[in-house]
């Protein structure tokens, strides 16, 4: 075997051992709450992947963990930690749905567009305050990033119990937005919609972006490290906080495709927990945004078969939490005792 | 002689073939909740709305907690899938996806829940409407009656339509039984937040509130630790199950909800063909009103007497959703 | 505004009483950051410190053994943190995120584990006010101050410890060289990555102690989001007070009495939207966070793994 090819198994092999520690991260909860763990393992597969169905599903959760997972990679390419994911799907969606409303008498082919370009400008607005305030201030984005994720959630939680909210729902629920502002689904009785084409093509601009232009250079060079950087000559607040916009944008293109594909309202529960998600994934995939797309499947297939756990077994849903970092700590973990002196 | 015995039995034995044969398999009914069953509260009572069915009509159940709306579509198809033909959300919001999952499912039955009957919904629908705010008028009443201060507070959750309603009718019954009494509300922005429910009552117990209406969920143990706390007595009711145990001497009533009446109601109609319509829960059909408590004898006996009128529809109360009406 | 509707005394009592989690886990989180250490899992820790005292009180019936469970939790999480980080030298952010989701997950899976299926919510007995022998009888601020639960003595006093430690001890001296110059430290014989480690534990137990008083000074139960962002407000605090544990109490009061004063607007404002009022908390952080940044000194080797071999 080439130097090579051993050194791709020795990366690679991490990650096996992140997969069977999830599997037995899982088999260990399920034994405690006195499940069948092989079992509840087959169930998990078949209910993720196995069905049509399911596999729709996976598909559809894909979607913003992927959007999600590409701009905290952005981000943390830049050296910035974007843990405000949340607030900005958040923000894309609020965008997203308003423009929805105002695009209803546009045909498809320019309402769909417009409600999408909303979403990303939403997102990219709420990442433009911590990118700013680092930029001007040199403020830390990691504070900043999580309480415009409560703000974000209070706004959307007016808009969708106040102005925009549908009477006969009697929840935060807002009214549908129009059919023409709604993405194309991929098959009617599997239930995926087009929202995952569109975080892949996401991905596959971010790495683009980031390999292929100037900007991606400049983005890996502040984040590499800011001083070489700076005596460069790259202009390294104006990099970052670029690159927290666009973690932003993306972010919110997430918010709007799950708007638009997936709910066709903006609600309050749109968001359960992808922008901590996003986060995991970004760090398991090595930063890297075409390894992301594998990773957030795999994410998202933990995410619907633990659920159907839920049903089973009676796995509470924060326990694909614990699994997920779980995984994480234990791949941290390995990379550490291997560069360990 | 023999011949007739041999027709009777061989036509008891058709016909007993027959009926196993041709008695279509009971549909299994399949709920979803939006938190978890043993929160004593709101999924409570909608575990035991489903125990009550699967007891009383026989009907196989299961169930699915802590299901966010950005998950309910998928756990939806997956009974769907599994072969459930009915599948109850319990919660209004889960709307839009009964009205995205009803119409392609047309086999399957959905039953739903909101604050009332809502239009064009697909055929293979039952609407459980709640009509909270008629027992929340009766609890204003109640307040009313009873406030020594004259101040009588409210705390909800999320703003939303139900919530509005119930406020309005606590305002009106206010106005009606005790005009010179005020009330000080708070929307604390969670239903389940005990610490936020907690500092909103303080607020208010400081303002000179002593009668609370709570109108959260599991924040209800925050208000009542604000209450515990109080230097003054705060009396409190609360709503979908008795609470009253966790400290008897602050609480006065509380507006219990049995889910139980309307889903055995509607799941009976679905087994006798009726696959769609709307049910009404309401004081009287659902709702009911534990005695009062920590009040005195004539404030109870006029309470239950408006809930009777209520229940019979004799005292109308109004319903507005949009905006809080502050005096009447 | 007048005075007498901001300087409300109910609503300073409260703040004091709000103020305990955020001074105790700023103190926690300080000790950390002058050693060296940037714990981002705070709120992870607070929760699952509030989950462990909680289920260590309902199982045990005493409140100490919860608070003892709820330290010990934030200690444990803590120190694995500083394993990460000091001797496998990963980033503390990346690790420190890590640790927050597992937390999360982990408070909410133990408490359904152990609570199960009940039909009547757990509760634990809340701590009762300590009247003070004789400060407590004074007027106006007897009430505020000494007449308070046992907690908010605790908390003063930690405080009061903590900077007496950092700023008038030889050990706490050492520590704070760890923080700021490991190198140097390291030279004259500092033992960085031990002290680093002890932080971990010191510090770590006091956010548990944050997590723990969250059940037992305001609703005697556990909910998922019982840490409603304090922890991340405490990174804040320790940043406001720049990194002194007097400053990071007094901002805790602070931003405790804007949280308690959020409600007082509640009732009065019709006009504004409840939900603009619960943002005033956050946007409020935001703005103190940008206005304490100027000039802030943080300790410069904060968030940095020390290695020994290292050139730069």
């Amino acid at each position: 075997m080439t130097a090579r090819a051993v050194a791709r198994w020795q990366a690679a092999a991490p990650y096996a051992v992140g997969l069977v520690a999830a599997l037995g991260v899982l088999a260990v909860l399920v034994a405690a709450l006195g499940g069948d763990a092989p079992a509840a393992v087959g169930s998990l597969v078949r209910a993720s992947l196995g069905s049509a169905a399911g596999f729709g599903q996976t598909l559809n959760k894909t979607a913003p963990l992927l959007f999600g997972s590409v701009a905290v990679i952005l981000g943390l390419r830049a050296g910035a930690f974007n843990i405000g994911v949340d607030g900005q799907i958040y923000a894309g969606a609020v965008a997203a749905t308003g423009v929805a409303f105002l695009a209803a008498g546009l045909p498809k082919l320019l309402a769909v567009p417009a409600v999408l370009v909303a979403g990303a400008a939403g997102g990219a607005l709420l990442g433009a305050v911590p990118g700013l305030l680092r930029a001007r201030a040199g403020v830390s984005e990691i504070f900043v990033t999580v309480m415009l994720n409560f703000i974000a959630l209070f706004f959307v939680e007016y808009l969708s119990t106040g102005p925009w909210n549908d009477p006969m729902a009697g929840e935060a629920i807002t009214r549908a937005v129009p059919p023409s502002t709604t993405l194309p689904l991929l098959g009617v009785r599997v239930g995926a919609h087009a929202g995952v084409l569109l975080a892949l093509a996401a991905a596959l601009a971010v790495w683009w972006l980031l390999y292929r232009t100037v900007f991606g250079y400049e983005v890996r060079a502040v984040g590499d490290n800011p001083t070489a950087a700076r005596l460069g000559g790259i202009p390294v607040g104006r990099t970052v906080a670029l690159a927290l916009v666009a973690s932003g944008a993306l972010a919110g293109l997430a918010g709007a495709v799950e708007v638009s594909g997936f709910h066709y309202r903006l609600i309050l529960g749109l968001s359960p927990g992808y922008g901590v998600m996003s986060i995991l994934i970004a760090v398991l995939s090595r930063r890297h945004p075409l390894v992301a797309i594998v990773a957030s499947l795999g994410f998202a297939a933990l995410v619907v078969g633990t659920d159907s756990l839920q049903r089973s077994v009676g796995l509470p849903a924060s326990a694909v939490f614990v699994v997920q970092a779980a995984v994480l700590l234990v791949l941290l973990a390995s990379e550490g005792l291997r560069r360990a002196p | 002689m023999q011949r007739w015995i041999a027709w009777a039995v061989l036509l008891a034995v058709v016909a007993s073939v027959g009926v196993a044969g041709a008695a279509p398999s009971r549909p299994r009914l399949a709920m979803i909740l939006p938190g978890v069953i043993q929160d004593a509260d709101f999924n409570a009572v909608g575990y035991q709305a489903l125990k009550e069915v699967q007891a009383t009509t026989g009907v196989q159940t299961a169930h699915s907690e802590q299901v966010a709306v950005a998950d309910a579509e998928r756990v939806a198809r997956e009974y769907l899938a599994s072969g459930y033909g009915i599948v109850a959300f319990h919660g209004g919001q889960y709307l839009t996806i009964v009205q995205k999952l009803a119409p392609l499912f047309p086999d399957a039955v959905f039953i739903m829940e909101s604050s009332g009957q809502i239009p064009n919904l697909p055929p293979n629908v039952w609407n459980i409407g709640r009509k909270f705010h008629e027992g929340f008028y009766v609890l204003g009443v109640l307040a009313a009656l009873s406030t020594k201060t004259n101040r009588i507070g409210y705390v909800a959750g999320i703003r939303l339509p139900d919530f509005v309603a119930s406020l309005n009718a606590v305002f009106q019954a206010v106005a009606k039984y005790n005009p010179r009494a005020e009330v000080l509300y708070t929307f604390v922005g969670d239903q389940n937040d005990p610490v936020k429910a907690r500092q909103a009552a303080e607020s208010q117990i400081a303002a000179g509130v002593d009668f609370i209406v709570i109108s959260v969920n599991l924040g209800t143990v925050g208000i009542l630790e604000a209450a515990r706390a109080a230097r003054r007595p705060v009396l409190l009711t609360t709503f979908y199950t008795d609470k009253s145990s966790y400290a008897p001497q602050h609480f006065a009533a509380s507006l219990l909800s049995n889910f139980g009446k309307p889903y055995v109601e509607v799941t009976r109609q679905i087994l006798a063909g009726k696959r769609g319509g709307y049910y009404e829960m309401r004081p009287g059909s659902g709702f009911g009103l534990t005695p009062p408590r920590n009040v005195p004898p004539e404030v109870a006996r006029r309470v239950q007497q408006v809930w009777r009128a209520v229940v019979l529809r004799q005292e109308r109360v109004d319903e507005i959703t949009d905006r809080v009406v502050e005096r009447r | 505004m007048s005075w007498e509707l901001l300087l409300d005394p109910s609503l300073v009592r409260l703040a004091v009483s709000m103020a305990v989690p955020l001074a105790l886990a700023s103190a926690g989180e300080l000790l950390m950051e002058r050693a060296g250490l940037l714990n981002v899992a705070i709120e992870g820790i607070v929760t699952l410190a509030a989950a462990g005292a909680f289920l260590g009180a309902f199982a045990s019936g005493s409140a100490g053994v919860g608070l003892v469970v709820g330290a010990a939790a934030g200690a444990a999480v803590s120190r694995l943190l500083a394993h990460y980080a000091v001797a496998w030298r990963r980033d503390q952010v990346t690790v420190g995120l890590t640790l927050y989701v597992l937390c999360v997950g982990l408070a909410s899976l133990l408490y359904r584990m152990v609570v199960g299926v009940r039909l009547t919510p757990p509760r634990v007995e809340t701590l009762p006010p300590v009247p003070l022998p004789w400060l407590g009888d004074l007027p106006l601020v007897g009430d505020i101050l000494f007449r308070q639960h046992a907690l908010v003595y605790a908390a003063a006093a930690v405080v009061g410890a903590l900077h007496g430690f950092l700023f008038h001890t030889s050990l706490g001296l050492r520590l704070r060289a760890a923080g700021e110059n490991p190198v140097a430290a390291d030279t004259v014989g500092v033992d960085v990555f031990g002290l680093r480690a002890w932080a971990a534990l010191a510090g770590g137990a006091l956010v548990g102690l944050a997590g723990a008083a969250l059940p037992f000074t305001l609703t005697g139960t556990f909910t998922e989001g019982i840490a409603g962002g304090r922890g991340w407000i405490a990174l804040m605090l320790v940043i406001f007070g720049r990194w002194t544990p007097l400053g990071a109490a007094a901002g805790a009061l602070l931003f405790a009495y804007v949280e308690a004063f959020q409600f007082k607007l509640a009732l009065l404002s019709k006009a504004v939207p409840p939900q603009f009022l619960q943002m005033l908390p956050y946007a409020f952080a935001i703005l103190v966070l940008v206005r304490a940044y100027r000039g802030a000194e943080a300790p410069e080797a904060l968030g940095k793994p020390y290695d020994r071999e290292a050139r730069t």
